[in-house]
């Protein structure tokens, strides 16, 4: 896209847009929101930022090859999280005896999956061949 | 640490399932040598869950740590130990022949695993919400699976599996929620602790209820009249994929349904419901029309499609005429099945692949030009049929027994007639391969199968033999599978 107020609004949006992200991931634990919807905000405004300034300036990060390593990180993220219940002497998941907020970081481990899915779905979706 | 053996065998499965791009990636030649040790350690550690049901019987399992009212629950009795060992041999079997066709594509044996995850978590699920979720996951894996093929049919196959098995997925869901909402829980022991007050509260629901139950299950299960997305999408998919589908996935959907059946509902239901002639007069539809239809077909695959319909029939029927051997029949003809019909998909596979050819008029005189790959498939066809010795004419001898327990005489009719049938659509195949001249012009230019392709059949049809002549080890955990769901 080549209009300068589309571009100057998003550049101006977009710090905004991931920080909400974040704000909904992190603090979904207490309130309404969470992994999911956090996920999706941010692989949103990453799929925003590609339609205003185009393919090239999303691929200068090979970002299928990232992706993908996004995606199986925060699903093994999440295995590791639930196995580290069982370690601290519960069942899968649990989070009876454990030192941190088991679930801050599940969520962080699902919003990272739920982002990475979106934005390749979008590549893909929008692959010029 | 072995109380956690369920959910290890789900992560386990998951984990391949992750780690399986990820090494293709880096560093290509060690996928197959994950594959096969992933299916490799799968297997020994469903062997390891069906010991422990066995030994110390059904374990419970509950993840987070909430008890069953609140949380999520996992069972692990000798059903679910069977059905996970079922699958993880054929599973592995199955992936020996994609490695041996050398397919090069990562996601395809992801897709896989992923798929063999959520079966294994349908059979161990003891929460309907759960088995839900489980089941989502095998139905985009499964459409992932079948048009990964990329040709017109494969997709068009797919798209129908994807929107007709959605709206199965929909009314589970709806009576999934209507269930929770007159009993106040979604773990099948509570729900069939308050199944008797919502029989006389609320049997209008139930029996709604009921119904979305055997239409969304029936539709994945490919039971007769809602059976119309199967041979597409089995006839468009990869030869492993329809391998896989056709023996295994449909039938651990009727498990699941069956499960939930005699936990919940029966015997109670029969007041409200005759849901034993429903399913019977489903079941009996399913094996003669479709033997009819698969006596049509003149597309190898597509026969073999429709005689999945037909097998289906055989594992309703026995399940649903609520005696003990008829469930000894179903649960036999289950395991049974799995092999006859992953060795006739793999070896029609062969047949496919090395001469091109996919009418069944064109395959004369095939017999010689392929011994190996015929005389497995010949064997599962004589087994389908119900030969004494093979495999088969056990499962169908525990259903005619059932359905004199039963005294529905007629069903043993059906059953026999449907022999017969079976006989109609198989034995041509093989009388043409093996006695009729290929006509004037017609020769073949028969590709070399390797022996990486062809072995893997050959197993699947041994065990075809070896299923048949040493019957009464599966029999040992079937008959414990049925005293749990027959005793409750």
């Amino acid at each position: 896209m080549k209009n300068l107020i589309i571009k100057k609004i998003t550049s101006i949006l977009l710090p905004f847009m991931l920080m909400y992200g974040f704000y909904v991931l992190l603090h979904g634990h207490t309130s309404p929101g969470g992994g999911f919807a956090g996920g999706a905000i941010l692989g949103t405004s990453l799929v925003f930022f590609t339609i205003v300034f185009g393919h090239r300036a999303g691929e200068r990060f090979k970002p299928r090859l990232v992706l993908m390593f996004m995606v199986s990180t925060g699903a093994l993220t999440y295995i590791v999280l639930g196995l580290s219940g069982i370690v601290s002497g519960g069942n899968f998941l649990s989070n009876d005896n454990l030192p941190f907020n088991l679930g801050l970081l599940l969520e962080t481990a699902i919003g990272l999956v739920v982002a990475s899915v979106l934005f390749s779905l979008f590549l893909e979706l929008t692959r010029e061949e | 640490m072995l109380k956690h053996l369920p959910v290890f065998l789900v992560l386990f499965q998951l984990i391949t399932a992750i780690i399986i791009p990820l090494i293709h990636s880096l560093k290509k030649q060690l996928t197959p040598v994950v594959v096969l040790s992933g299916g490799l350690i799968n297997i020994l550690l469903s062997i390891l869950c069906l010991y422990r049901a066995l030994e110390a019987g059904p374990l419970f399992y509950y993840p987070g740590g909430w008890e069953a009212h609140l949380g999520i629950a996992i069972i692990l009795d000798p059903i679910a130990g069977l059905m996970v060992t079922l699958f993880s041999v054929i599973f592995f079997i199955i992936l020996c022949y994609i490695v041996g066709v050398g397919r090069d594509e990562s996601w395809y044996y992801c897709l896989f695993f992923l798929l063999c995850a959520s079966m294994s978590g349908i059979v161990m699920a003891f929460d309907i919400f759960n088995l839900f979720v489980f089941m989502e996951i095998s139905l985009i894996t499964s459409v992932a699976l079948i048009a990964i093929k990329n040709t017109a049919s494969a997709i068009d196959g797919a798209f129908k599996y994807l929107i007709i098995n959605a709206i199965g997925s929909g009314c589970i869901l709806l009576g999934i929620g209507m269930l929770y909402q007159i009993t106040g829980f979604l773990n099948l022991g509570w729900i069939a602790s308050m199944i008797d007050r919502a029989l006389i509260l609320y049997p209008h629901v139930l029996t709604g209820v009921l119904g979305l139950f055997v239409v969304g299950f029936g539709i994945k299960m490919a039971i007769f009249p809602l059976h119309v997305w199967l041979p597409d999408a089995y006839s468009a998919a990869p030869v492993p994929t329809s391998a896989l589908l056709s023996s295994l996935v449909t039938k651990i959907y009727g498990i699941a349904f069956f499960r939930i059946i005699y936990i919940v509902f029966f015997p109670g239901i029969s007041h409200v419901v005759p849901l034993g002639s429903i399913l019977k007069i489903m079941a009996a539809l399913a094996i003669l029309l479709g033997s009819f239809f698969a006596i049509t077909q003149v597309d190898l695959m597509r026969m073999l499609a429709y005689s999945s319909v037909a097998q289906i029939g055989y594992i309703v029927l026995g399940f649903s005429l609520f005696t003990g051997s008829g469930l000894k029949g179903a649960f036999l003809h289950i395991i049974n099945y799995a092999f006859m019909k992953s060795t006739m998909f793999l070896a029609a596979g062969n047949i496919i692949r090395s001469t091109g050819r996919r009418d069944i008029k064109n395959l004369d005189g095939l017999g010689s030009k392929m011994p190996v790959t015929f005389t497995a498939f010949t064997i599962a066809a004589l087994a389908m049929i119900g030969i004494p010795p093979l495999n088969g004419f056990f499962s169908k001898w525990y259903l005619v027994l059932g359905s004199l327990e039963a005294n529905e005489p007629v069903l043993v009719v059906i059953i026999i007639l449907s022999s017969l049938l079976n006989a109609a659509y198989y034995l041509p195949v093989i009388v043409r391969a093996y006695f009729y001249k290929p006509a004037a012009g017609e020769e073949f230019k028969v590709k070399v199968v390797e022996p990486k392709m062809y072995i893997p059949v050959v197993i699947l049809g041994l065990s075809c033999i070896l299923l048949g002549l040493g019957v009464n080890w599966p029999l040992k955990v079937i008959n414990r599978s049925v005293t749990l769901l027959m005793g409750g």
